[in-house]
């Protein structure tokens, strides 16, 4: 036996030494020259290219440094390259640069990014959706813009208000530019529009519905049409992320700021008292039978259920500018709570570019485009004009004659333009309202801001009771909010096991970095 | 002399040794070079320094594993699902082997085999939503049909009751793999020599004594071996049966997290590669030294079956 | 051969009958939703009688959503064929020598193996390993070659195997005949073993089938996307569409027309249907292992 064991022993660590030595040869060689040939390479490379594209024709496409960037799609199109080639052409012209873009599926794309970023030099420019920025720029994830940003920010803040900007920044350095989009959501309901119109009830614009209105209306529809749900869940299983406390954009609600985030001081959400009083309101709609009663294991959408006639309605938030445009959609909007912009409400969606990017410098010159070149962005957004997509007589983009959403061989703009740098810098999609553009900034400018917008929540420091307070809000913090179990002792376990698990210590760590954010401000 | 002799051995086992040559290299790569990734539970991995340039932290990536109170829950639920998992799972399979081998007319036994085999090809995703066909509150088979039948007029809310599922997770594992595993032992009592049943038969043993004796002493050394290796996965757990099956509903968190559901629940934003390490490391050390001391006991007992 | 229908052979059926039952009735249950309108089924929830029948689930899988449907299926042929007969090569190879107790060193090499199975590195340092060392990102060996290869387990079952059903003496005695080893393990074992090579490669295949796991890591190419991945992408992405994101402005609305459940049941039974074509040929080879193994040992 003895024998044997070292013999194994022998073996194993023979084996993991080899292993080692295989490994950290090829890791050297990968990661040692990433920080630093990596940059003097895009020097080099940027300054053929400016030699190249000022001196010989700019036609050889294929000899200019390509940047890989990754972004999401909710289909899959056929004609990419063609898109991508347009492009190129105009990158090639002011960049000296091409695009490649791998356009991966929603729902694969983080777990496909996260393994991209390791690789060398595997992309450069990256979409980050709803990623915990400063623990990305920790990683050593995402490149410092810092520098590239300052060379010309009025480019950006054309587009986008400072302060957006800077809650992309992590101790006072850029890692990511926001996308062009909403920075502020509403609370609403979204209700059942033939069983509105067959009921008779008037959904007012402007109106702010009440609590005690949407009850009548949710008990009215349920008693009228008895095989419905009343309420369902804003997604799967989440009843309804949050009202209005500001979370400093961590996705578990440890700590909350109350009023929009203006009170200054971190609380637990078991003493918020926005969250107590929703909760036990919808413990006695849930009694009465108005919300969906296996809401705690939901998988369907509000968005499949409201237009199939399963449900009446659902709360949700949003940002609706415009409720007249909607006008092919099946349900009305019914705020209760005028939008706001959350602390974290630039984060959500922004891009950046791999640390381990080969030409830093040329990946932040072909975002900038992304950004500010209509042509590019249009073509980003809809294709080719007049292969997929036609300008209308009211300067909108529609699909070209003859094809569909399906059948075009790219309608990315059409279905999921959220996903792109600048939706703004491009027309209008033909189902938005007359001066899109100009209502959702004067609907953000109006926004009720949040007293911490921009101070985003790094849980690095405690990660341990972090950790094992996510585990506890994932049991009690929906199952609460939704009615679905007792509110007053459900939330006493809630309280005592969040306490167990170290949320005092996630709470003070907030509330300082909330503080330095405010002293700074 | 000596020399020799280890010499013709040396020629001897040449071709063997030879033989498992593309094994071992396909195992070097695929395996045993990331595994010295492991050193990653003890580092803070930075993904512009790689694995080796980043920082080491001691074993702060292990500390969250058993912060507050869920670490003891979770490791319980742990093993006492795999426990009965091993237990009725492998009673389970070798029984319907054994029924399958005695189905004579091959068109019925294929049939047999082919339908117990379908739920181990659905995918677990599809499963949980079977299960919720079932048991969902308003529109599931049990409390419609079921329960009515059974005269009980409220329905159970499945998904916010904890106490059910412990029975519902095991049933769903059983009936998911009882098919492959039983498929598996089947191969080996077909391999039995047909002679021991004979003679067995001549001697007057009955049925039951012919099992007995036979069957499941054939299959003592795939059932040990089958055991040992479930033994050493003893502390993970299937995430989709855990998180999938349950619809990740909260209120059934304390029947249904394990490390595994603990680990993706906590780490779920925060991209951590040290901190998903450091809880697979855990759990392999866990597994080995389980595993090694169930083999040093088979070892005793009954030196041909032992793993290693 | 004359049969008597005892007490016995009538329980044995019973129990299998009612577990094929219970196996059968939540797959039937898949089939027909897979064919229920989408409305039905979210209005009346899942029944073995709907209302309404619809194949829209099928058109819109088959139509692919752009990708090629038909490609992913003979790119998934394509690598379960050559994956499964490499891996059944390396797995018979690996296996006999470790199922010989006379073999020096023996269990060294079957702790080697199994290790494999505690221990593993993660993803990180894998997905490192196979794009930087063997650059096999958005090729068809990624598909081939990671994690599916040779399977620790299949190892172990297989050297269990040919140590419990083949007798020493039949090696003993083919070795004095004069073979070499390799012609041992093909004229000898092999032929005795093929009800564990054919359930092996059933195994593997099924695992090669199924696998999405590799296309999802090491391949962002729709070119080379397997059945499986293409299946995957559709679910995953329905998903996100209705779950995330819904609170972007100027989503569109082809978001609120997308089928869910019934996608993915058909995707459950477009991904099945082959499996459940090519098993049966499988089973042939089982049966044939035991008239084999039966008569000849």
């Amino acid at each position: 036996m003895k024998i044997r064991m070292k013999k194994v022993i022998a073996l194993i660590s023979t084996m993991t030494l080899t292993a080692s030595l295989l490994l950290s040869g090829c890791g050297s060689s990968g990661n040692g020259n990433a920080g630093e040939t990596g940059s003097s390479t895009a020097k080099d490379n940027s300054n053929t290219q400016a030699a190249e594209s000022g001196e010989s024709s700019p036609t050889n496409i294929e000899d200019l440094p390509v940047i890989k960037m990754a972004a999401m799609t909710g289909a899959n199109y056929d004609d990419t390259d063609a898109v991508e080639a347009e492009i190129n052409k105009i990158l090639a012209e002011k960049v000296g640069a091409v695009l490649d873009i791998t356009w991966s599926g929603m729902g694969t794309y983080k777990q496909q990014v996260n393994l991209m970023l390791t690789g060398d030099g595997e992309v450069d420019i990256v979409l980050l959706s709803g990623v915990p920025l400063a623990t990305y720029a920790g990683n050593g994830m995402l490149l410092d813009l810092t520098d590239h940003y300052e060379q010309d920010p009025d480019a950006f803040l054309e587009w986008l208000d400072v302060s957006y900007i800077d809650s992309c920044r992590v101790n006072g350095r850029l890692y990511a530019i926001p996308e062009v989009i909403n920075f502020s959501n509403e609370i609403l309901v979204h209700a059942n529009k033939a069983m509105m119109d067959d009921m008779g009830i008037e959904a007012d614009d402007s109106k702010i519905w009440t609590m005690d209105e949407i009850h009548d209306l949710v008990k009215q529809a349920v008693d009228t049409y008895p095989d419905i749900y009343g309420i369902v869940p804003q997604t799967g299983s989440q009843f309804l992320a949050q009202i209005n406390y500001d979370n400093l954009g961590d996705t578990s609600f440890v700590g909350v700021i109350e009023d929009h985030g203006t009170t200054g001081k971190v609380i637990s959400v078991t003493e918020c008292e926005e969250y107590i009083e929703f909760s036990k309101t919808m413990r006695e709609w849930y009694q009465e039978g108005l919300i969906m009663q296996d809401c705690m294991s939901n998988t369907e959408a509000w968005s499949s259920m409201i237009p199939s006639g399963k449900a009446f309605c659902a709360f949700d938030a949003g940002a609706y500018p415009d409720n007249s445009s909607t006008e092919d959609t099946t349900y009305y909007n019914l705020t209760i709570y005028p939008n706001w912009s959350a602390a974290n409400c630039a984060v959500r969606l922004d891009y950046g570019i791999a640390a381990n990017s080969k030409n830093p410098d040329l990946a932040f010159a072909v975002l900038k485009e992304l950004y500010t070149d209509a042509d590019i962005c249009n073509l980003l957004m809809y294709g080719i004009e007049g292969t997929h997509y036609q300008v209308t007589a009211d300067g909108k983009a529609a699909p070209a004659e003859g094809l569909t959403l399906e059948n075009s061989g790219y309608s990315c703009g059409f279905i999921n333009g959220w996903v792109l740098p600048n939706m703004l810098n491009a027309y209008p999609s033909y189902t938005s309202a007359d001066g899109f553009s100009d209502l959702l900034r004067s609907y953000d400018a109006n926004a009720i801001k949040s007293g911490a917008l921009g101070c985003v929540f790094d849980s690095t420091n405690v990660t341990n009771e972090y950790t094992a307070c996510v585990n506890v809000f994932e049991k009690y913090y929906f199952a609460i909010m939704s009615g679905s179990m007792d509110t007053e002792s459900t939330l006493e376990t809630f309280k005592a096991e969040l306490k167990a698990a170290g949320e005092d210590v996630v709470i003070a760590e907030k509330q300082a970095q909330l503080d330095a954010f405010l002293t700074g401000k | 002399m000596k020399t020799k002799r280890s010499k013709i051995r040396w020629k001897r086992y040449l071709p063997l040794y030879l033989m498992m040559v593309p094994g071992i290299i396909y195992l070097l790569v695929n395996n045993y070079m990331p595994m010295s990734g492991l050193i990653l539970a003890f580092k803070r991995f930075n993904y512009s320094l790689g694995i080796w340039q980043s920082p080491w932290v001691g074993l702060s990536n292990f500390t969250y594993l058993f912060t507050g109170n869920e670490a003891l829950q979770i490791i319980r639920n742990t093993i006492c699902y795999n426990l009965v998992f091993i237990v009725l799972g492998t009673i389970l399979a070798i029984t319907v082997a054994i029924l399958l081998n005695d189905v004579r007319n091959v068109k019925i036994k294929k049939t047999y085999q082919t339908l117990i085999l379908i739920p181990y090809l659905i995918s677990i995703v599809i499963v949980s939503y079977i299960v919720f066909a079932f048991l969902s509150q308003d529109s599931g088979f049990v409390n419609n049909t079921l329960l009515k039948a059974l005269g009980r007029k409220d329905s159970i809310s499945w998904y916010t009751s904890p106490k059910y599922w412990p029975v519902i997770l095991t049933f769903v594992y059983l009936w998911k793999s009882f098919g492959y595993n039983s498929i598996i032992y089947y191969a080996t009592i077909i391999g039995i020599d047909e002679t021991y049943f004979e003679a067995a038969r001549i001697d007057g043993a009955t049925r039951w004594q012919q099992v007995w004796y036979i069957t499941l002493q054939c299959l003592k050394p795939t059932i040990i071996t089958l055991t040992l290796l479930s033994i050493g996965r003893v502390f993970y757990s299937d995430f989709g049966l855990f998180y999938q099956v349950p619809m990740d509903s909260g209120p059934l968190l304390n029947a249904t997290n394990t490390i595994d559901t603990y680990v993706y629940r906590a780490l779920l934003t925060l991209n951590d590669v040290g901190r998903s390490s450091a809880a697979g490391f855990m759990q392999s050390v866990m597994g080995f030294i389980v595993v090694f001391s169930a083999n040093l006991l088979v070892n005793k007992i009954d030196k041909d079956n032992a793993l290693f | 051969m004359s049969k008597k229908i005892t007490p016995g052979v009538v329980i044995t059926h019973f129990i299998l009958i009612a577990l094929c039952v219970i196996c059968i009735i939540p797959f039937l249950l898949i089939v027909i939703s897979s064919f229920t309108e989408e409305s039905t089924l979210m209005m009346n929830g899942y029944s073995f009688f709907p209302k309404k029948w619809s194949t829209y689930a099928y058109t819109y899988i088959l139509g692919g959503g752009g990708h090629n449907v038909i490609h992913g299926y003979f790119v998934s042929i394509g690598i379960t064929i050559v994956g499964t007969t490499l891996s059944i090569l390396m797995t018979t190879l690996f296996a006999y020598p470790l199922s010989r107790k006379d073999l020096p060193l023996r269990n060294v090499f079957a702790f080697f193996v199994f290790f494999t199975m505690l221990f593993n590195g993660g993803l990180v340092p894998s997905y490192m390993m196979w794009t930087r060392v063997f650059h096999i990102k958005n090729t068809y060996a990624a598909l081939l070659f990671p994690s599916l290869l040779m399977n620790a387990f299949y190892v172990i079952m297989m050297r269990t195997y040919f140590s419990t059903t083949i007798p020493e003496e039949l090696i003993e005695a083919a070795r004095l005949d004069g073979g070499s080893e390799i012609t041992i393990l093909w004229k000898v074992i092999a032929p005795l073993s093929k009800p564990m090579v054919a359930t092996l490669a059933f195994m593997i295949g099924l695992g090669y089938w199924n696998d999405w796991m590799n296309g999802l890591y090491y391949v962002t190419d729709t070119t080379y996307f397997s059945i499986q991945n293409i299946l995957n992408r559709m679910l995953q992405d329905v998903q996100f569409l209705s779950t995330a994101a819904a609170t972007q402005a100027s989503m569109g609305n082809i978001v609120s027309n997308l089928p869910t459940t019934g996608i993915r049941m058909s995707v459950a039974v477009v991904g099945l249907l082959p499996i459940m074509i090519i098993y049966p040929f499988f089973q042939k080879y089982l049966v044939k292992g035991i008239m084999i193994g039966g008569v000849k040992g």
